[in-house]
């Protein structure tokens, strides 16, 4: 069931759902003028930013200009477009979030720098591939030619090594026990751990589950094997490189996405929670099943992989997490009272809101409950124990 | 880190070697923030060898030496606003007039024109700084870090702000056609 309010954020949307809103656009004309109404709306939106912001490099000036870090050209220019600058960001509270975050931007620049600092490494004369340029007549160097569009890689003047040695291994493995196996690295999970990838998916397992990994000596680095017990798997998406996830009996193609893994020596259950997978048995990778979010499938000994139906992402809630699908705020709430073991009560006109398909709780059950208040317009009090999300 | 200014001096007169020391060291970090503020992907490549052009570029307005790590930042940030703003193949396709979806308009498309104020006043502060984040070009996964919430709900704002408009456009509809009658 497609949810048109979706169609809210249809420019973000995987394009299996973007086809949903499609049809259902094609075939409700009140839809369809309701979200070109919207687009033009968001049109106005940009064009608005546009006229109360001509130059977008001002914000960026604006955002650095009290840690003396602009030439006094900059400081001039910044100081003639002050006025109007001002009025803007007063009038447009995205403006205003957009110079905190330049600001953070400017921070990570900081730190990218210490780390630098911290551990040079030897790149530099892997990033001259490119011959040297001739000094022109005006006594400063010619400027390299400008790069070819994203795609063209013989243009790639600057080498690719410091890419290569950002491969690092794996973290997070903090009390796992690792045994080794012709280049993989086994880590058996005691109590609920989180594997870190060098792409930056991750894998939390639960307890009592073993998860292969590729050591330093294997190529591909976006590949697991899942051996015994359940992971929730979270990969970084990267259509060019699938990260394949294998079991005992059964191997899932991954592009990007959230899903989660149980498996025995026989028998694999796939729970799939955003993006797409492929599940297919490892002796016939033909008999390949495709899951939408929200399906399971399941592989027993040899057979094909059952047909996907709707999964309970409510089985999920081993993880801490809950992953929700077309829930109500009193549903929703339920579920993470009963995660975390602390009472949440909702107001009853509250209660039948509906709330976003995502992720809940990973951060902790007040931060879940914090986001959810300000999304709902809502208010979060202690109640004995516990908390209560009441209206305002 | 930290660059001796007579290499940045020498830089700025032609010498091609101090120029690619200057570049070489700061690949590492243009690398490092890329991949922070976006992740991975083909894209930081991109990034880091434009920002590098502009550094290269920009030899001529540096007139301070000792300002040269400020003036690396200050190309990765420009750089990095022209990703947002689509100069660059996003994670997300962000809208944009060149790339029609379903209903894609323009601001000039009258037929279409809502009342940019009256809309924009159902909504609360929180909820138009994320409709004005998203059209400056930054993906859901990044407004909700900078207002220190969740994707979720971002998206829970912008569906209830889709919401809130489709009433205040129902409302406004049934107003004019009873005038209509009425006259």
């Amino acid at each position: 069931m497609i949810d048109s309010d979706a169609l809210a954020y249809y420019d973000a949307l995987p394009p299996e759902d973007r086809a949903a809103l499609d049809r259902a656009l094609a075939e409700q004309p009140a839809l369809a003028e309701a979200f070109a109404r919207w687009q033009s709306l968001r049109a106005e939106v940009r064009a608005d930013l546009s006229q109360a912001l001509p130059d977008r490099a001002l914000l960026v000036l604006y955002a650095l200009s009290d840690h003396d870090l602009l030439s006094d050209e900059e400081a001039a220019r910044l100081d003639a477009a002050r006025p109007e600058l001002d009025e803007a960001l007063a009038r447009h509270p995205g403006l205003a979030a957009a110079v905190r975050r330049i600001q953070a931007d400017r921070d990570a620049f900081e730190a990218a720098w210490a780390a630098a600092a911290a551990d040079p490494a030897p790149v530099a004369r892997a990033t001259l591939r490119r011959p040297a340029a001739t000094r022109p007549a005006s006594g400063r160097p010619a400027a390299p030619s400008r790069p070819a569009a994203r795609g063209s890689g013989g243009v790639r003047w600057l080498s690719r090594a410091a890419a290569v040695a950002a491969v690092v291994a794996f973290v997070a493995l903090l009390t796992a026990v690792w045994t080794r196996d012709a280049g993989w690295e086994t880590v058996v999970a005691e109590g609920a751990r989180t594997v870190t990838f060098a792409d930056g998916s991750t894998a939390d397992l639960s307890d009592g589950a073993r998860l292969a990994v590729p050591g330093d000596g294997v190529d591909d680095a976006r590949q697991a094997r899942l051996l015994a017990g359940r992971a929730l798997f979270r990969i970084a998406r990267d259509p060019a490189d699938p990260f394949e996830v294998t079991t005992p009996n059964a191997e899932v193609t991954v592009l990007g996405t959230t899903f989660a893994v149980e498996a025995s020596d026989v028998e694999t259950e796939v729970v799939l929670v955003s993006g797409a997978v492929t599940l297919a048995p490892r002796a016939t990778p033909d008999a390949a099943v495709r899951l939408a979010p929200g399906e399971r499938s399941t592989v027993l000994a040899l057979d094909a992989p059952s047909t996907p139906q709707a999964a309970d992402l409510g089985a999920l809630d081993w993880t801490g997490t809950v992953f929700a699908r077309a829930l109500t705020l009193g549903t929703l709430a339920e579920r993470l009272s009963r995660v975390h073991g602390v009472p949440v009560a909702v107001d009853a006109g509250l209660a039948g809101e509906p709330v976003s398909d995502g992720e809940y709780g990973a951060d902790g059950l007040r931060d879940a409950l914090d986001k959810l208040a300000l999304a709902l317009d809502a208010r979060l009090a202690m109640e004995g124990q516990g908390f209560r999300l009441a209206a305002r | 880190m930290t660059f001796d200014p007579l290499t940045v001096e020498r830089a700025q007169t032609g010498d091609a070697a101090a120029r690619d020391a200057l570049l070489a060291g700061i690949t590492p970090v243009l690398r490092g923030f890329f991949r922070n503020r976006i992740g991975g992907g083909a894209e930081v490549d991109d990034l880091v060898q434009n920002a590098l052009v502009r550094v290269h570029r920009g030899f001529d307005a540096l007139h301070r030496a000792d300002r040269f790590k400020a003036f690396a930042m200050k190309a990765a940030l420009y750089e990095l606003q022209d990703f947002y703003r689509g100069r660059y193949s996003t994670r997300e396709a962000l809208f944009d007039p060149d790339l029609p979806t379903p209903g894609s308009v323009d601001a000039e498309d009258v037929a279409l024109k809502v009342d940019l104020e009256r809309a924009l006043s159902t909504l609360s502060e929180h909820a138009r700084a994320i409709l004005e984040m998203r059209e400056l070009g930054y993906p859901y996964a990044e407004i909700a870090e900078s207002l220190d919430t969740t994707e979720a709900a971002v998206k829970m704002q912008v569906k209830r702000a889709f919401a809130r408009l489709r009433d205040v456009l129902t409302a406004a509809t049934a107003l004019a056609l009873a005038l209509g009658a009425a006259l």
